[in-house]
């Protein structure tokens, strides 16, 4: 047999309250979304923090990268420089020495001791 | 109405020593400034959004007095003229030594333009430029063509623009690598030298020839080298476009002032490549802009040879023999003088005169022509050596070291004024020219440690005589071992 106390109470909550179930579907309905929505803040909090270091990773080797770039840069402007002094010297070589040696220098002392022309 | 107020001549709404004030629409595109109705100088408006254009850095020694200003648009009427005071006597006027009107030029320094010329300078300007390019094909082989302003003037004018101030002719060498370019461009002042041009080297790829009429400066001829690599035409100072060597040989020609010059092949794709795709539209404000890969190329493989020459030009006319060269002939070394930066020569007579014979160098050819004059009927040569150019230094300390005799050198303020790779040259040359002795005076207000450094690696030793600071050959040791 029913509790009499419960069934008043039923009546009284359907006369009362005429939404008190469909009230308490909502509720229901309503913190299974919660929970759901409290489950999507965890993953996106996990997939925020992957992001978070993984742009550290990358902001780390742009970082490093970016000192190589740096000093690949150096390095050819230092090839660059090499090829005006190379420029400079060779022209050095056939405008200044050798006419100084068609001048005052004896072709013979300029061979490599021990060696003889073939 | 709206349209009539767009086309308007900028409005002069003041002016003072700072600036001009203008009222201008749109605030963009290049203006002229006018004196006297002259153009000064040229802006873009962009670059001084308030509307206040300040004067150049080159006329502030010039303005005092009155003076009519205007602005105008390049393709546009002058708007109205303004009389202004601008304080101290006179009238404002920009000449040269000769009286001749002066403009800012596109470096932002004072030079000629031709629009302010007698038309007869145009002609001596085509007339050299056909000599300099007969003396580079029949020598060399090459095919120069005009570039650069020039061949913008033909296109779009069929003359040369007034607000320039030269011939610029380029060649495309038949070598990719820059290192023979470089050694070409060496051989191209050689050959223009020989045939009796003043060569003014700026660099391997870089040569100005400059041109006097009746006795004063008239215009000058820039040679540029120029290759193809990387599948680019790379032109110095600032060009590296896309481009075989058949889009710019063999030459084609255009006209300037009713005369055919040799031009590049294809004529459109130089100009994109030198002044971009906007270059039909006249802007005599225009600025290079060199694109950093293009700069980092050219400037690497060709550096300048002149870095701070104005600055040392102005500080070359001293006619007073200086303190310094008084106490080297007070030492009574017994041996001959090497003035570096000789300048006027006041110096190099008197060293001459009290040690028997002195070598005077400098590069500023004002200032040699005054030092020529100053030592005339005593022993004593100038010679003309830029010491940031390794080759001219070398040279000239094989030609002082082969003598049999060592030398006192007045190294004067030379060292201040150069950069790191002429510093290294001057210890270079005296490295070569103390081998059989003697010393060097040497005047640096700064960088004491990283000369002493400098020293060391061309065998001298930096020391202490009195005031002065000298270099001399470091002691050989020889080790008992």
């Amino acid at each position: 047999m029913r509790n009499p106390v419960r069934v008043v109470g039923a009546a009284a909550r359907r006369v009362l309250v005429p939404e008190w179930t469909a009230i308490l579907r909502d509720v229901a309905e309503l913190r299974s979304d919660r929970d759901n929505l409290l489950t999507d803040v965890g993953v996106l909090r996990s997939e925020l923090a992957d992001a978070r270091r993984r742009y550290d990773v990358e902001a780390a080797e742009t970082a490093v990268l970016r000192a190589r770039v740096e000093a690949l840069e150096a390095d050819i402007d230092e090839n660059r420089r090499l090829s005006a002094r190379v420029a400079e010297v060779t022209d050095l070589v056939t405008e200044v020495v050798l006419p100084l040696h068609d001048r005052e220098i004896d072709a013979t002392r300029l061979r490599p001791r021990g060696t003889e022309p073939e | 109405m709206g349209d009539e107020t767009c086309v308007t001549a900028p409005e002069i709404v003041g002016v003072d020593r700072d600036a001009i004030a203008a009222r201008v629409r749109p605030l963009g595109g290049p203006v002229d400034v006018l004196l006297d109705g002259r153009r000064l100088f040229s802006v873009r408006l962009e670059d001084h959004p308030a509307g206040r254009i300040p004067w150049p850095d080159a006329l502030r020694p010039h303005l005092h007095g009155t003076a009519t200003i205007a602005l105008r648009r390049p393709d546009g009427p002058p708007g109205a003229a303004v009389d202004v005071d601008l304080g101290g006597s006179g009238r404002f006027a920009v000449t040269d030594a000769s009286g001749r009107d002066l403009v800012v030029n596109k470096w932002g320094r004072l030079g000629r333009a031709l629009g302010d010329s007698d038309p007869r300078v145009t002609e001596r300007l085509l007339d050299h430029a056909e000599a300099v390019t007969a003396v580079l094909e029949r020598e060399l082989g090459l095919e120069p063509f005009v570039t650069g302003g020039t061949l913008l003037g033909a296109v779009r004018e069929r003359r040369l623009l007034g607000h320039d101030d030269d011939v610029d002719l380029g060649y495309v060498s038949g070598h990719e690598d820059p290192v023979e370019v470089a050694r070409e461009g060496f051989e191209v002042g050689r050959v223009l030298r020989r045939a009796g041009f003043d060569v003014l080297r700026h660099s391997a790829g870089h040569l100005q020839m400059h041109f006097e009429h009746e006795g004063v400066s008239d215009h000058y001829v820039d040679v540029f080298a120029g290759f193809v690599r990387e599948g680019h035409w790379h032109q110095l100072f600032c060009i590296r476009h896309p481009a075989r060597r058949a889009d710019l040989l063999p030459r084609s020609s255009v006209t300037i002032a009713g005369r055919p010059m040799p031009a590049p092949a294809d004529v459109e794709l130089a100009l994109e490549a030198n002044y971009g795709p906007g270059w039909r539209v006249p802007d005599p404000a225009f600025r290079f802009e060199t694109p950093r890969a293009t700069r980092r190329r050219l400037d690497l493989w060709f550096p300048g040879m002149h870095v701070d020459r104005e600055d040392w030009a102005s500080r070359t006319d001293r006619r007073e023999v200086s303190a310094r060269a008084r106490r080297l002939v007070d030492a009574d070394p017994g041996l001959p003088a090497l003035d570096l930066g000789c300048g006027a020569g006041a110096d190099t007579a008197f060293l001459a005169d009290h040690l028997g014979r002195a070598v005077g160098v400098d590069w500023n050819a004002p200032a040699l022509e005054s030092a020529r004059a100053a030592v005339q009927g005593r022993d004593a040569d100038i010679h003309s050596v830029n010491l940031r150019d390794l080759r001219a230094v070398v040279r000239l300390g094989a030609q002082l070291a082969a003598e049999d005799h060592g030398w006192v050198v007045l190294v004067g303020r030379v060292l201040d004024h150069l950069d790191e790779a002429g510093r290294e040259n001057v210890l270079r040359l005296l490295g070569m020219v103390l081998r059989r002795g003697g010393h060097a005076q040497v005047d640096v207000t700064d960088d004491r440690e990283d000369l002493e450094r400098m020293a060391v690696r061309h065998g001298l030793v930096l020391g202490r005589n009195g005031g002065d600071l000298e270099l001399r050959r470091a002691p050989v040791v020889v080790s008992a071992a």
